[in-house]
């Protein structure tokens, strides 16, 4: 039996890059990086790579929403991405058949920092109070959905919906993930020795770690198909799996990805043949890399073109899954695949197909994966199909 | 018809008592929960080191899908074909709270990996899924309150469309004040 259709009917990035998917994908193109070195004692002690939204930009554009200042940054940064992707969709947010889920890793984590308490009350930093608060700023009547599940986050509630949008619970949801860079997460991956003091390398020979970035990435998931489009895109499928092998190492043999890439393909009806690009996670640290080179062989893709979006905006966390996503859709509508910076000489065990320039191929599907701590994987699959054949 | 409800194995941990299918398994009314879920380690002889280096809401995961899948009741089921969906309100503020701790004195800054790895609340479904060797789908939820419905609602829908053959289901929630875990396994 058929599935229903899923549509992606509109999208919102905002990261280092701009505040728009259109000002991110042209600054891709045009291969820019919003990877900087940042030299200030008040985010982390010593200098650190990491992509960061500029507070000014933020500032100014927070102020299009209504009484700012009752949001912590995290918070207006999702209004401001919601109310981009509501109103290029046109979508009633008071209908009953309207859902938001959200995803993060660690939400208001910043307000627990010792310079910002006593900023909101205490339980702003609990993720359901922050999630009631972006419900009702878009007099939303569902509770939101939050998915809390490290790095494959943003993945993994785009695969909620699915579900929900399959069993025609809803005909609309607002799937957003967001995270910050903050004090927490920094000395976190820092501590884990995991970060790199330089723009990170997935996949090449010398990389050495992660650069973290902050951002907020949204979609619109529909039942209903937009008229106005010549080509539509669609969620065709998706999975998720866990390693069952360590809560902070990847799996050394890639299975646990491969089993997620397996059942998305599955889900989606598609067969691994069929794949033209991979968007892969590519976190630049020895083991992810070294792992994701090791599932895609699995899965059978080493010859499909791949890259990684971490060298342009870092790893976003929550927010990762719903970026990266968002860019390999405007790849399959622009049938162009941007180069995966910061690679030069293939450092993985298995030979995988790297993008090294960004150049122009014909392109209708696409499979995104996402990895994360605990051991958990997701995958997901996007096909681009002309609107009439639908 | 009316269909009738259907009751799956259920273990719940709540103010000093762990209870498995309405029958107590360990009870200690006046022990601080560290001390309580050590007592409930010993008792019901877990015997598994890698519990220790846990932070508290892990463990009070670990035990409760512990009572639920300890005979094997996971047997016969792929790796691949067992899912998890937990969810909690807290999300991991108690470790949150003590990682913060460890880094607002810039002249006391020892972050540490083995706190900052429990900074995370799918960490509990990781620690299961390594016990139980679980490979299947697998999500973690953050809500204000215990929604059983929408959980059990999820977890059906998982079975319905083949993604899952079994499916540990629930909620495990710990603060400095309180703490509640259940735990059910749908079939």
């Amino acid at each position: 039996m058929k599935q229903t259709s899923i549509y992606i009917t509109a999208d919102n990035i905002i990261s280092s890059l701009g505040f728009t998917t259109k000002a991110n994908w042209e600054n891709i193109v045009a291969e820019q990086t919003g990877v900087e070195c940042h030299d200030d004692t008040s985010i982390y002690p010593s200098p650190v790579w990491i992509s960061k939204i500029k507070e000014a930009t933020l500032n100014e554009a927070s102020k299009g929403l209504q009484n700012p200042t009752q949001y912590s940054k995290l918070e207006q940064l999702f209004l401001l991405s919601i109310k981009d992707v509501v109103e290029s969709a046109k979508l009633d947010m008071s209908a009953a058949d309207t859902l938001i889920i959200i995803a993060s890793t660690k939400g208001n984590i910043d307000l627990l920092e010792h310079k910002n308490q006593d900023k909101f009350p205490s339980n702003r930093v609990q993720l359901g109070t922050m999630a009631t608060e972006i419900q009702h700023y878009f007099n939303n009547p569902n509770t939101p959905l939050v998915v809390c599940n490290a790095c494959i986050s943003g993945v993994l509630a785009m695969d909620v919906a699915k579900r929900l949008l399959r069993k025609k619970k809803y005909k609309n949801i607002i799937v957003t993930g967001g995270d910050l860079v903050s004090e927490f997460t920094l000395s976190g991956f820092q501590s884990f020795k995991a970060m790199s003091d330089a723009p990170c390398k997935p996949y090449d020979k010398n990389r050495v770690g992660i650069n973290l970035g902050e951002g907020i990435g949204t979609v619109v998931l529909s039942t209903e198909k937009p008229a106005h489009q010549t080509e539509v895109i669609t969620l065709e499928g998706s999975a998720s799996s866990n390693d069952a092998n360590h809560i902070s190492g990847p799996s050394r043999t890639g299975d646990g990805l491969f089993i997620a890439m397996e059942k998305a393909l599955k889900d989606s009806a598609c067969t691994s043949d069929q794949i033209d690009y991979l968007s892969m996670h590519g976190t630049a640290t020895p083991y992810n890399d070294e792992m994701e080179s090791k599932a895609v062989a699995l899965a059978n893709l080493q010859k499909v073109p791949l890259n990684s979006l971490k060298g342009y905006i870092g790893h976003t966390l929550g927010a990762a899954g719903l970026i990266e996503s968002i860019v390999a859709i405007q790849s399959l509508r622009n049938n162009l695949l941007y180069r995966s910076l910061g690679f030069e000489e293939l450092g993985v065990p298995v030979s995988i197909n790297v993008i090294k320039e960004t150049s122009s191929m014909p392109l209708q599907k696409c499979l995104k994966t996402a990895s994360g701590f605990g051991g958990c994987n997701a995958a997901i699959v996007f096909v681009k199909s002309s609107n009439k054949t639908l | 018809m009316i269909p009738t409800e259907t009751i799956y194995p259920c273990c719940e941990i709540k103010a000093g008592e762990i209870i498995l299918d309405g029958k107590v398994l360990y009870e200690n009314k006046e022990l601080p929960f560290p001390k309580f879920i050590k007592g409930a380690y010993k008792e019901l002889e877990l015997n598994y080191p890698k519990f220790h280096k846990m932070d508290r809401l892990c463990k009070l995961a670990f035990v409760a899908a512990n009572a639920l899948l300890n005979e094997g009741q996971l047997e016969g089921y792929a790796p691949s074909d067992i899912g998890v969906v937990m969810a909690n309100s807290n999300s991991t503020l108690h470790t949150d709270s003590k990682y913060a701790d460890s880094i607002k004195d810039r002249d006391n800054y020892f972050p540490s990996p083995a706190v900052f790895v429990y900074t995370l609340p799918n960490i509990m479904i990781g620690e299961i899924c390594i016990k139980y060797k679980i490979m299947g789908e697998s999500i973690f939820f953050v809500s204000n309150a215990f929604d059983k419905e929408m959980l059990l609602e999820y977890s059906q829908d998982m079975i319905k469309t083949g993604d899952a053959k079994i499916c540990l289901m629930g909620w495990v929630d710990y603060t400095d004040t309180d703490y509640h875990a259940i735990l059910y396994l749908i079939k």
